[in-house]
Formats: C-alpha cells, sequence, structure tokens
C-alpha cells in the first residue's frame, strides 16, 4: 500500500530525520513531528543485478535521494532517472519509492 | 612493558558452505597460542566478534575453550570489531585487569546466511533498505562509488587499480581463494553486480576464523584511534571517521604517514579503501587520481599485500582481525614471498556497521614491530 513520504522533525530546532532517531542528534531534544516530506533531487543511481543469493532480473533500479528538507534517501527508481531529476518520493510497506515529478508549467 | 601483539594466527579460508563456526575459532585460538608460545591456562582475557555465533556468547567460548577469565567481551561492529576489540584488550593488558588476553573473529555464514543476516542488519535495515530491496550493501557502495568517482574525477580503471594492486600480493599468499590478477580490461568487461561494481569489487565470502593474542611485549600498539557514528549517518559517507583522528593517530606514533612500510585497510569495497587511504592521509594533498597513477598502478605499494579480503576471502566478522594479522606477519618478517622487505611499522584500519547508506564504525592502529 502507497502512503506518502514521511520525515520526522525536530520541534525544537528543525533538524529533519530520516530514518528516525531518538535523540535530536543537533539539539539532543526528544519532541518530534511527523511531516511529508515527497520532494527531492536524485544525487546518483545504482543498478542492482545481484546479491548474495538474489539475482535481480530485471535489475532493481535504485536511486539516492536529496530530499528538499535535508536527509538522503535511499529508494527504488519507479523511472529511469540520472543525477539532477527532480522526484516525488512515496513508502510502500517501508521501501521509499522515487518518481520522476514533472516540472509546473 | 607496553601492551603488544604476542600471538596471531588465522585458519585456512574454506569454501562458505564449509566449516562450522564453534570449531573454526578454536582452531584459530589454537594456533594463536601455540604461535604466543602460550597454552589456554595462561589466557585470563577474551573477546569474540562473530556474527554466526548465536544462540551462543563470548562466555560460552570461554567454557567450550577451557579459559578461566579475569575479563571478557562480545563485539559486536562488524569490520571495526577486531580493532574494537584489541583497543579494549590493550587497554585491560595497560592497567593490568588482564595478562593476556586473546582476540577471537569469525564465522561459517553460507551465501544463505550472508544473505540473511544482510537483510536483518538492523532496524533501519529491515524498515527501509529490505523492502527495496537492496539485498545487502552492494547497492550502497555502488551508489558511493558512484558518488566517489564524480567528487574525485575518477573512472572505473581506478577501483580497478586497488583490485589489481591487491590481486598482484595475493599471488604470494597460498590462503588467498583469488591468486590470479586480472587484467584492466578484464576488470572493466566483467558483468555487473551493482552498477558500477562488479565480481571483482565485492568480497568472496568464506568460512574462517582469525585470532590475536594481547599480553605485555610482542609487535607494539604505538597508536590506536576510533570514531564511531561520526557523522550520524547525515553525511555523504566518503569520509569516515579517520579524517578526525588520523593527526593524533601519526602523532602518538611518531611517524609521518609516508614513512609507513605496511597498509592494512578495511576493504569491503575498493572505495572504502581510497577512503581510508585519504583519511589516514596516505594521498599526498588528497589528490586521489594522481595516487592511482603514481602509486598504485605501477605495482609494488604494500596494500593489503594478503591480497586483502577482496582476494583472500570475508570470512564475516574475522575481516577486522585480518588485516591486522597481516600486518603483524609482516612486521615479524613472516610473510613468505609477499614480505615487504625491512617492514618496522604498519597501519591498519576496521571500518564496519552501514547504519543505513554508510559504515559508521571506523578505527585504526600503527604498530611498531617489537624489540
Amino acid at each position: 500500500m502507497r502512503r506518502p513520504f514521511v520525515v520526522s522533525v525536530c520541534a525544537e530546532c528543525g533538524y529533519a530525520a530520516f530514518p528516525d532517531r531518538l535523540l535530536c542528534p543537533r539539539c539532543g531534544e526528544a519532541r518530534w513531528e511527523r511531516r511529508e516530506a515527497p520532494a527531492g533531487v536524485v544525487e546518483s543511481t545504482a543498478r542492482l543485478h545481484r546479491a548474495p543469493g538474489r539475482d535481480y532480473r530485471p535489475p532493481i533500479e535504485i536511486a539516492l535521494v536529496r530530499l528538499r528538507c535535508g536527509p538522503l534517501v535511499v529508494a527504488r527508481a519507479e523511472d529511469e532517472l540520472a543525477p539532477g531529476d527532480p522526484v516525488t518520493l512515496a513508502l510502500e510497506t517501508g521501501a521509499p519509492l522515487a518518481g520522476r515529478r514533472e516540472r509546473a508549467s | 612493558m607496553p601492551a603488544g601483539i604476542v600471538g596471531a594466527a588465522e585458519t585456512p579460508y574454506r569454501r562458505p558452505s564449509e566449516g562450522a563456526t564453534l570449531p573454526l575459532l578454536a582452531e584459530a585460538a589454537r594456533s594463536a597460542l601455540a604461535d604466543a608460545g602460550l597454552r589456554p591456562r595462561d589466557v585470563d582475557g577474551l573477546a569474540v566478534a562473530s556474527f554466526s555465533l548465536a544462540p551462543d556468547r563470548a562466555i560460552d567460548v570461554a567454557w567450550r575453550l577451557g579459559l578461566r577469565l579475569r575479563w571478557v567481551m562480545e563485539d559486536t561492529n562488524g569490520g571495526a570489531s577486531g580493532l574494537n576489540m584489541l583497543q579494549h584488550a590493550v587497554r585491560a593488558v595497560e592497567a593490568g585487569d588482564a595478562r593476556a588476553v586473546l582476540l577471537l573473529a569469525g564465522d561459517a555464514l553460507g551465501a544463505d546466511g550472508f544473505r540473511e543476516l544482510a537483510e536483518a542488519y538492523n532496524s533501519a535495515t529491515r524498515a527501509h533498505l529490505a523492502p527495496i530491496p537492496t539485498g545487502g550493501p552492494n547497492a550502497l557502495f555502488a551508489l558511493l562509488t558512484r558518488r566517489h568517482m564524480e567528487q574525485h574525477g575518477l573512472d572505473r580503471e581506478a577501483y580497478g587499480h586497488v583490485v589489481i594492486t591487491q590481486r598482484r600480493w595475493a599471488v604470494r599468499n597460498p590462503n588467498a581463494v583469488f591468486r590470479e590478477a586480472p587484467s584492466l580490461d578484464e576488470y572493466l568487461a566483467a558483468p555487473p553486480v551493482a552498477e558500477p561494481l562488479t565480481r571483482y569489487d565485492c568480497v568472496p565470502i568464506v568460512s574462517g576464523a582469525d585470532a590475536v593474542v594481547v599480553a605485555e611485549g610482542g609487535v607494539v600498539v604505538a597508536s590506536l584511534a576510533a570514531r564511531h557514528n561520526y557523522d550520524n549517518q547525515d553525511g555523504d559517507g566518503l569520509e569516515t571517521g579517520l579524517r578526525e583522528v588520523a593527526d593524533d593517530l601519526w602523532t602518538q606514533a611518531g611517524l609521518a604517514p609516508d614513512e609507513v612500510d605496511v597498509v592494512s585497510v578495511y576493504d569491503d569495497y575498493p572505495v572504502v579503501v581510497l577512503l581510508q587511504l585519504a583519511d589516514l592521509g596516505l594521498v599526498p594533498e588528497g589528490d586521489v587520481p594522481r595516487f592511482v597513477v603514481d602509486r598504485l598502478a605501477p605495482g609494488g605499494y604494500p596494500l593489503n599485500t594478503s591480497g586483502g579480503q577482496l582476494s583472500a576471502g570475508q570470512a564475516g566478522a574475522a575481516g577486522g582481525l585480518h588485516g591486522l594479522v597481516e600486518a603483524v606477519r609482516q612486521l615479524r618478517g613472516e610473510a613468505g614471498e609477499r614480505q615487504v622487505d625491512g617492514a618496522r611499522t604498519a597501519v591498519v584500519s576496521g571500518y564496519g556497521m552501514v547504519l543505513y547508506r554508510y559504515g559508521a564504525c571506523s578505527n585504526a592502529v600503527v604498530l611498531r614491530r617489537g624489540a
């Protein structure tokens, strides 16, 4: 089931965390707010063919995405993506998915 | 007398389907104790690192080996476990808490066992990486390699030179799994595992164990340093914790980086080798492309002279001691055909525990040949 991509934001200092933390690494507080944060830009990609005990056919396309709010996220690329592409992230059973975000006209 | 390494041993690394964890740890223990001229009754400290020990723990290993202890620990820091155990053992001996500490690390993990371990490595992996799926760290280090290439203006040849340099050393290591060096063309033409990584860039999984004995005397631990969760995984992974500790590491050892004779850096992937070499100050002016051309491509650079894990194999948690054992052998003049002439000093690093995108644990020691 597809859900919006969310990060945790420190209520004290605004540090955005993905994956979640317990205490804010910047200010040490433990008050977090969940915030939808779907927008990002592709930083790099990798095409995964094999892992120990696994062959992926077709290969899995992996993208490293920089969220507008700060964190770097490892996602499965749903479109053919290249570094610099703006993307929208969603979550499916915990897996971040990245799809190309069309520019507003 | 300062604490040092008085015994070191490694079992032959076997195919992943062979061997079992406890017997492998026992085999390494016996060899290291024999090497140190000690018997089990002389050991009063034990440190163990293994991914496949459960449901047993370090204290079970103590019992099964007949060791009566004043000091015990189990280390769960992957490729940084070896040097983490060394750090604690050295301090224990210096403080008088133990006289002879046995460090053990090893695993018998098949490809399936490795996969299960990789997919459940920590809660972040289970929640956000395994469902993608990433199937383990290859995809993460493929991303890291891409970023490294971009930052330094490198092409795949650079990583090929790391692999080939190490394989050339492995040719002279009868215990290495891979003892042939590919040509650069063969390296570049290999089928991809996780682009841009191919099988040459990934460690062969083996079964085996390494052991080290820490006591007064032996190969001197001239300095050691560690940084763990260096940047809260907030960075891009191109800088390890070694960057912050390198100056102190060399200063305390009374050595400049370009004076060291033997280099054993943790090598789960070629990019991690290059990162650590730079962070340790071994890459002049941080110019990685120049370093590859000037120091690696011509051959003979004393990097991971066993061939490293990339050639010899990764026996799970033993990887963190593998480079240490090789460095000790070099400093004792016991490296046979791969002996670096006149080796008096060595630097060894550990790296491990990918929390989300890259390793969080980094440590390093500088060793000096004993008196």
